[in-house]
């Protein structure tokens, strides 16, 4: 035996135990729930216990991670590749909202190249500045990137990264908080925010008071006026086991409520009081779970609900019946319908009506998280639903948002500017408008608008697009135009799933054809700082690309001669079957006869 | 086979068979004979006479409303060509009941339809009571789609029904027609 087929061995051995999954990766295959008695690791991997002087925050990627499961490959998964090369776009989702009152500013924010959504670079807005803006409401996932600055890179140092919080989703403790979780990545808490929300440690403090050299290993090195804000996490010892190690509730499939903290959206007339009057999805009346069609594997990638495809609409009801999922007749709806619209078109979101219900969202709202403006005209305004064609040309239901923003125009595009530029400008004009209670855009208007540009302008030509027009200064004054940036932003509504009763038809044809349906002549709510340019509205069929209006109004109004065409239709067909019977009697009446020699 | 294919293999034997008579017809050198009226009073003929032009005008109408579309995409039809086609059917309909009415006892086939020699009248007969086996489907199939019976894939096949029946019944329709204005020329008394 040579030393080359020792080292080929050697390799082989490497390459194998690389390639097995880790303990808890690789399932026996049974359907209980495994005991998660674990020990805390802080982010070096040293276990953390109850007595120990000067504790540590615990460590998602070092706890869950350690030796059971594959944080790195679960960190590829559609909860944290957005910022990932190579991971494909899908189609347009609901995007990040960057709300700034004070500047009228509403601008859609994504990671991923949807169209009409503008990378966060594009605002001026490093990844570390949305980490702290939106990563209260994520499952984790930032840390310091190569391209930082130096002033993002000492901060990291302060904060700790926002690791791959599993607990997000995975905890089913009662005493897992999320809201708390929020609360810690505002102040920048990043290393402390999962020992925070799961409730084995009380969290108080601020990174975000300490300056770029603090070290949170040699915290008391901050000068005197800061130690109160020290971040410090404290165990409570009857959380540890005597083993010295935590239970967790750790369940495979996460609850509903626990996907719903983020994933809520909510129509603005049933928040409050109003909460009883709203609609569930059918799907979880039957007491079916997000993740019983969501599902994924260890790549966290998970199933995004297309049309088709496995455990998608056509999945469940048309190819397969998956957890009995009935297959819908649709009797007496031609088969074009389905051909043109989506699933989604009659059995998703709120029923169309003649004017855009305003909704509000876990993500944009921050629904659930402590002081969080309840108002129903809290920014941003959402609208739903919103008939359009999808990239497949089907006629789909969608939730929108109108951008509204400052910018500067670069190369035929306009880059929006960070508030914070903006906000130079009122200061030196004297332009702030003091804020509303509800939340709402500034009572501002034209003037307004004018005046800010003029100050913008000093730096070079500015534009400010809000209600889907683009506003600039011509010669002094402002003109409002058409701009493709100025278009309102959607994406397509998936939840809450109606069934067959309330479906749109359910009460008939002329739920859209008729000449005042909803889902081609209904009005689409304009949003806008501007009181004037909210007066208007757009017609639905705007949205609906490639529509014959005109053959739609023909239609519809042909309609109230449908009873006389089937009238007629069945008396003709009537009629000709019985010349047909009178007449075919006759001739089997002549050919019997024939058979005895006889003639008629 | 494809609808738009279907659509020309009818009009084409369609055309075979007219094609076929008109040579009989040089072949056998029947001399051209004008209309017997039948001795009918002049009412009753000039209202046979608007119904037979009507009849034909709205099968015409509604076989072009009806299959142009199949020519360019294959059967689909929505839009304006939907709405002149539905707008077509109700005339159409009651046209069809019309003529057959006033067609149906003159086409029972007779002794007569045996008679040595070739004559237009059998054909016309023949393609009359085609014309009429396929009015009652195609017009049924499409009724029947406009009630909530059918499920998409029974939806389906009541389209496909109408398209090929509506298609034979042109077919049939223009040939009766044909036959009925040759047999009209022979001088049939039929």
């Amino acid at each position: 035996m040579g030393p080359r087929f020792l080292s080929a061995a050697a390799l082989a051995t490497v390459c194998l135990l690389q390639a097995q999954p880790k303990l808890g990766d690789n399932s026996a295959g049974s359907r209980g729930q495994p005991a998660h008695i674990i020990a805390l690791r802080d982010a070096e991997g040293d276990t953390i216990q109850p007595g120990d002087r000067h504790s540590l925050p615990f460590s998602v990627s070092q706890t869950c991670g350690g030796t059971c499961h594959d944080v790195a490959a679960v960190s590829r998964g559609w909860h944290f590749n957005a910022m990932q090369a190579g991971v494909p776009v899908g189609r347009n989702g609901q995007p990040w909202l960057l709300v700034d009152r004070d500047t009228a500013t509403q601008i859609p924010l994504s990671y991923r190249a949807w169209p009409g959504t503008y990378r966060p670079q594009q605002v001026g807005m490093s990844e570390r500045e949305f980490a702290i803006h939106f990563g209260g409401r994520t499952a984790g996932g930032f840390g310091p990137e190569e391209h930082d600055s130096e002033a993002d890179r000492a901060r990291w140092l302060v904060s700790g990264t926002l690791e791959v919080n599993c607990l997000v989703c995975h905890d089913a403790s009662p005493a897992y908080d999320q809201a708390e979780y929020a609360s810690q990545v505002g102040r920048e808490n990043f290393r402390y925010a999962p020992a925070a929300a799961s409730g084995l440690a009380l969290v108080t403090g601020s990174a975000k008071q300490m300056p770029d050299l603090f070290d949170y290993l040699l915290p008391n090195s901050v000068e005197d006026s800061l130690q109160a804000q020290i971040p410090k996490v404290e165990y409570a010892p009857a959380n540890f086991l005597p083993s010295g190690k935590v239970a967790f509730d750790i369940v495979r499939e996460p609850k509903a409520s626990q996907c719903y903290y983020c994933h809520t959206n909510t129509d603005v007339a049933f928040t409050g009081a109003e909460r009883f009057k709203g609609h569930e999805d059918i799907h979880s009346v039957r007491g079916i779970g997000c993740n019983q069609c969501h599902r994924h594997g260890l790549d966290h990638m998970v199933t995004r609900g297309y049309e088709t495809g496995a455990l998608t609409c056509e999945g469940c009801h048309a190819e397969g019946n998956a957890m009995g999922a009935p297959h819908p007749d649709h009797e007496g709806i031609p088969p074009v319908h389905f051909a043109k619209m989506t699933c989604t078109a009659c059995h998703s979101g709120p029923l169309p009506e003649q004017s855009t219900r305003q909704f509000k969202n876990g993500m944009t709202h921050g629904l659930g998280e402590f002081n969080v403006n309840k108002s129903g005209e809290a920014l941003p305004h959402l609208y739903y639903p919103v008939f359009a064609r999808n990239e497949a040309g089907k006629l789909a239901p969608n939730r929108m948002v109108w951008p509204a923003f400052w910018g500067r125009l670069e190369n035929g595009t306009v880059k929006p500017l960070h508030p914070d530029q903006v906000k130079r400008a009122l200061a030196k004009g004297r332009l702030a408008a003091p804020l509303t209670a509800e939340g709402s855009w500034l009572n501002v208007d034209e003037r307004w608008v004018e005046q800010v540009l003029r100050i913008l302008d000093e730096d070079g030509p500015s534009e400010y697009i809000a209600g889907g027009k683009l506003h600039r200064l011509t010669g002094g004054k402002l003109v409002a135009e058409d701009s493709p940036q100025a278009q309102p932003y959607l994406w397509p509504i998936a939840h809450d799933v109606r069934p067959a009763t309330q479906a749109l038809g359910a009460k008939g044809c002329q739920d859209c054809h008729s000449t005042d349906a909803a889902i081609f002549f209904g009005k689409v709510a304009v949003d806008s700082p501007l009181a004037s340019e909210r007066k208007v509205s757009w017609t639905m069929n705007r949205f609906e690309k490639n529509l014959d209006t005109d053959y739609q109004s023909r239609l519809a109004a042909s309609w109230r001669y449908r009873g006389m065409l089937k009238a007629i239709g069945l008396g003709a067909a009537a009629l000709l079957l019985l010349v047909l019977l009178t007449y075919a009697v006759r001739a089997i009446d002549r050919l019997s006869a024939a058979t005895v020699g006889r003639t008629r | 086979m494809t609808y738009s294919s279907a659509v020309t293999t009818v009009f084409f034997i369609a055309l075979a068979i007219v094609v076929v008579d008109v040579v009989l017809r040089l072949v056998r050198r029947r001399g051209v004979t004008m209309a017997h009226s039948g001795g009918q009073a002049g009412l009753v003929r000039w209202l046979r006479v608007a119904v037979n032009v009507a009849g034909l005008a709205a099968l015409v109408a509604a076989a072009i409303t009806g299959l142009s579309p199949a020519l360019e995409k294959n059967g689909e039809m929505t839009g304006g060509a939907l709405i002149t086609h539905v707008t077509v059917a109700p005339p159409f309909a009651i046209m069809a009941v019309v003529v057959a009415l006033f067609w149906a006892h003159r086409n029972r086939f007779t002794e007569g339809d045996r008679s040595a020699g070739y004559h237009a009248a059998p054909l016309r007969k023949f393609f009359f009571w085609v014309a009429v086996a396929f009015a009652v489907p195609t017009l049924v199939s499409i009724l029947a789609a406009m009630f909530p019976l059918a499920d998409t894939e029974g939806q389906a096949s009541l389209i496909r029904i109408h398209r090929y029946c509506g298609l034979f019944l042109a077919g049939s329709g223009l040939l009766f027609a044909y036959f009925a204005l040759m047999a009209w020329r022979e001088g049939s008394k039929d």
